[in-house]
């Protein structure tokens, strides 16, 4: 998931062995191993140096879809509605609590390369090293710094100097007073809790009013999957009784008979899928404003002399 | 980027209380029009910080509002429905000023004579009703009387998500109806990121292309193609980007992908040397684009997907996204079919946005989604590329021993699925997206299925 990867396939690289959208899991290709589908078992040395054929590049999205389950996770359509709101770009640094199976790291790892920091923190000590593991196997050791910690006894250690938190917490609001002081004074500080209950929202939206923080949004997020499906729409059938038989039947016959004449006409038509996502969770949003130089007086920078001063 | 600074020179963004806004350069040493919420020296902002309220004060100044509470936004419904206005009469002559008493406020307010936190507090006390309020219904009559008297105005530096916003409730046709969920959802779905390579078709105005500099910075290349000599990307400008990061992008109009005009030298030799550079840069797009390899593809444009598609899916590398955007769904079909039909794509998508915001509970207001929302985010249509390395396995028999009986045995069950229930469906592990086609386009699912197991074919003893 770096951005640095061969564009060829190498050991020890991840791949998504690709199915069907319902039917994807990662391989790490290590000589001598095999996985297994249902198509049989392939062998990773036969890999090695093919481009990706429906063995696909690990994007965050798709190991989003793939990875290990350990906990809850975030996917696609709240990370990226989160990334925007965070302003995750490269350069920005960020904390990230708690960890949990690391899909929401994996993104904000892509966001942020190649000059950004991810600090992720995770109470779970066997969850900790996972994710841990995994960063390092997806290259992204540069970007992201796991810490093992319990962020609401603990604090995140980190003063001053981020501009962005995520916190997926059972309890957000015990880690806001921490999370405050983990911002950088002289920017615009940007948080989201992230929680699937509206008892958890209200506690967390009164901590942050009560801590000063500002602009206070909460959205609700999800996506609407379509299946497309061309109809063929059948003619009536003014021309007399329907000969003995099924539709299907008398279709077979007449089409050998008269092609033209009945082909019915089709349609592309879409519907909403039958099963989908629900409810993910809550997204509070905030912002913490910066402190105002000390001396009450506005600087006057013009935009050389500012690009100069960086 | 990486900023809160306003600077001299830069576009910005104030926004009022009115809900108006007001987006131009910011230059030194000029008097910023505020229309009745009056004017301030444009010297007294340039260093300050974006996204703080400011309060206009005296002649042409301004200081950080001090208290934010009632600048936090929140349903302001159209009742004031709350608990106890039971004992509430909207009785007049519960304000104990009079109009004249209010106008005059109002007035030297306006003038910077008196703060406008002290016109509001005047107007409260002397509302008999006002102690009688919840605490929301408090909050609400402050706030509507914020809006009517505060000289407050908040400087953003333009973003594109601003821009999302801004325009679909002023002008959505300027951002082809672009929601801030769905351009999200585009930059994630395409994996923006630094050092990527990307083909671009905006008519956006920009707002692709800003959204992918703004995750991008000068690390990459888009290459966008465009219907006019010269590409509308308004937006783009707007966002303040250093010439490093905009030399990231480069356009092309669609009638030079194929064919470049022929070049007449101009007879002035300066002019020749600036044509002949122009020419160069010209051909260099030109040839960058169609020597393809891109890390993928986004399309938000007022043209056919399909035809679009159809000329540019052969320049994008394996294993690699493409996204489609379009504010309508059936204008999405055709092309969406198309791929999931095509041998060079897998995993192909279709979904529709969906955004509900909430009013939050801060003045213990409740919480309730807001009373107005956007209907729709519109759809995005996904899918990742792959090889079509040209091996076709048959259908029963053919496939190499241990694939083909599973191959046939799944096209024959998404063929029930395809016609049979949801249920089914849900139960078939291979049920997917394609499903629907399955009926129309079995071979092709079969083709798709046996892809998958190519990899492994070659090894098979
Ligand atoms: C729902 S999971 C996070 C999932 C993650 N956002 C993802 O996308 O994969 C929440 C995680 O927070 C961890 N956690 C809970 N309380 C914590 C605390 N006080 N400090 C650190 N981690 C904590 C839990 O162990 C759990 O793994």
């Amino acid at each position: 998931m770096n951005s640095n990867r061969h564009p060829a396939i190498q050991y020890g690289d991840t791949v998504i062995a690709y199915v069907n959208p319902e039917s994807m899991k990662p391989v790490e290709v290590a000589a001598g191993q095999t996985f297994q589908n249902r198509f049989g078992t392939f062998h990773h040395d036969d890999m090695i140096g093919l481009r990706f054929v429906h063995l696909l590049e690990p994007t965050p999205e798709l190991w989003t879809l793939v990875l290990p389950h350990r906990t809850q996770i975030l996917y696609q359509p709240d990370i990226s509605l989160i990334s925007s709101f965070l302003e995750l770009q490269p350069g920005v640094n960020v904390i990230e609590a708690g960890t949990g199976s690391g899909s929401f790291s994996h993104s904000i790892a892509r966001s942020i390369a190649p000059n950004g920091k991810l600090f992720t923190f995770e109470f779970h000590e066997e969850r900790a090293a996972k994710a841990k593991l995994e960063f390092a196997q997806h290259g992204l050791s540069d970007i992201i710094v796991s810490q093992h910690r319990d962020v609401c006894k603990n604090g995140f250690g980190i003063f001053n100097s981020v501009t962005a938190i995520f916190l997926d917490l059972p309890s957000p609001w015990e880690a806001l007073e921490n999370a405050k002081a983990a911002f950088d004074p002289q920017r615009v500080g940007r948080i989201c809790c992230f929680s699937p209950c509206i008892e958890q929202v209200q506690r967390t939206c009164e901590t942050l009013k009560a801590l000063g923080f500002y602009d206070i949004r909460m959205f609700e997020c999800l996506v609407r999957p379509y299946e497309v499906q061309r109809i063929e729409s059948e003619k009536l059938p003014l021309a007399g009784p329907t000969p003995k038989g099924s539709h299907k039947a008398f279709k077979r016959q007449s089409a050998g008979a008269d092609a033209v004449a009945s082909s019915p006409s089709s349609v592309l038509t879409s519907k909403p899928k039958e099963s989908v996502r629900g409810h993910t969770s809550f997204l509070t949003f905030a912002v913490l404003l910066p402190t105002p130089p000390s001396d009450g007086a506005a600087p006057h920078p013009t935009a050389a002399s500012a690009d100069a001063a960086q | 980027m990486l900023d809160d600074t306003i600077r001299a020179g830069e576009w910005v963004m104030l926004k009022l209380p009115s809900g108006n806004s007001k987006i131009f350069v910011l230059k030194a040493d000029e008097r910023v029009e505020l229309g009745k919420f009056g004017s301030f020296d444009s010297n007294n902002l340039i260093g300050r910080h974006q996204l703080v309220p400011y309060e206009v004060v005296g002649d042409g100044n301004i200081r950080p509002v001090e208290n934010l509470d009632y600048l936090q936004e929140f349903d302001l419904g159209d009742t004031e429905e709350d608990a106890s206005n039971m004992t509430i009469v909207d009785d007049p002559t519960s304000q104990r000023l009079t109009h004249q008493e209010i106008e005059e406020l109002k007035s030297q307010s306006l003038e910077g004579k008196v703060d406008h936190s002290a016109v509001i507090q005047k107007i409260v006390q002397n509302n008999a009703a006002f102690e009688k309020k919840t605490d929301f219904a408090k909050a609400k009559y402050i706030q509507r009387k914020q809006r009517k008297f505060a000289k407050i105005f908040t400087p953003i530096k333009p973003t594109t998500r601003l821009f999302c916003d801004f325009y679909l409730a002023k002008k959505p046709e300027k951002t082809r109806e672009m929601r801030i969920d769905t351009l999200s959802q585009i930059m994630t779905f395409a994996n923006v990121r630094a050092g990527s390579r990307f083909l671009v078709v905006d008519d956006a105005s920009g707002l692709i292309v800003g959204a992918m500099l703004e995750r991008m910075h000068e690390h990459g290349k888009i290459f966008a193609l465009h219907d006019k000599e010269t590409p509308n990307f308004d937006l783009v400008r707007m966002l303040n980007f250093s010439d490093e990061v905009m030399s990231v992008v480069s356009s092309l109009p669609w009638f030079h992908l194929h064919e470049l005009p022929p070049f007449v030298a101009p007879s002035h030799p300066d002019a020749l040397d600036r044509a002949q550079a122009r020419r160069n840069q010209l051909e260099r797009t030109r040839d960058d684009i169609l020597a393809g390899a891109f890390d993928g593809l986004v399309v938000a444009s007022r043209f056919d997907p399909k035809e679009i598609l159809i000329k540019l899916e052969p320049l994008l590398a394996p294993s690699k996204p493409l996204v489609v955007y379009s504010p309508t769904k059936e204008s999405l079909l055709e092309a969406y079919n198309h791929v999931r039909l095509s041998r060079r794509f897998v995993n192909t998508q279709l979904t529709e946005s969906w955004l509900r915001e909430y009013q939050v509970p801060v003045f213990n207001s409740g919480t309730h989604p807001t009373m107005m929302t956007s209907g729709s985010g519109g759809y995005l249509f996904t899918a990742t590329t792959v090889v079509d390395d040209g091996v076709r396995i048959e259908k029963a028999g053919a496939a190499p021993p241990g694939t083909g009986g599973q191959t046939m045995g799944m096209a024959k069950k998404r063929k029930v699925a395809g016609s049979g229930s949801a249920k089914d469906e849900a139960a078939n592990s291979g049920a997917d997206s394609t499903d629907a086609g399955a009926c129309t386009a079995d071979s092709d699912v079969a083709q798709t299925v046996a892809d998958a197991a190519n990899v492994g074919n070659s090894t098979m003893e």
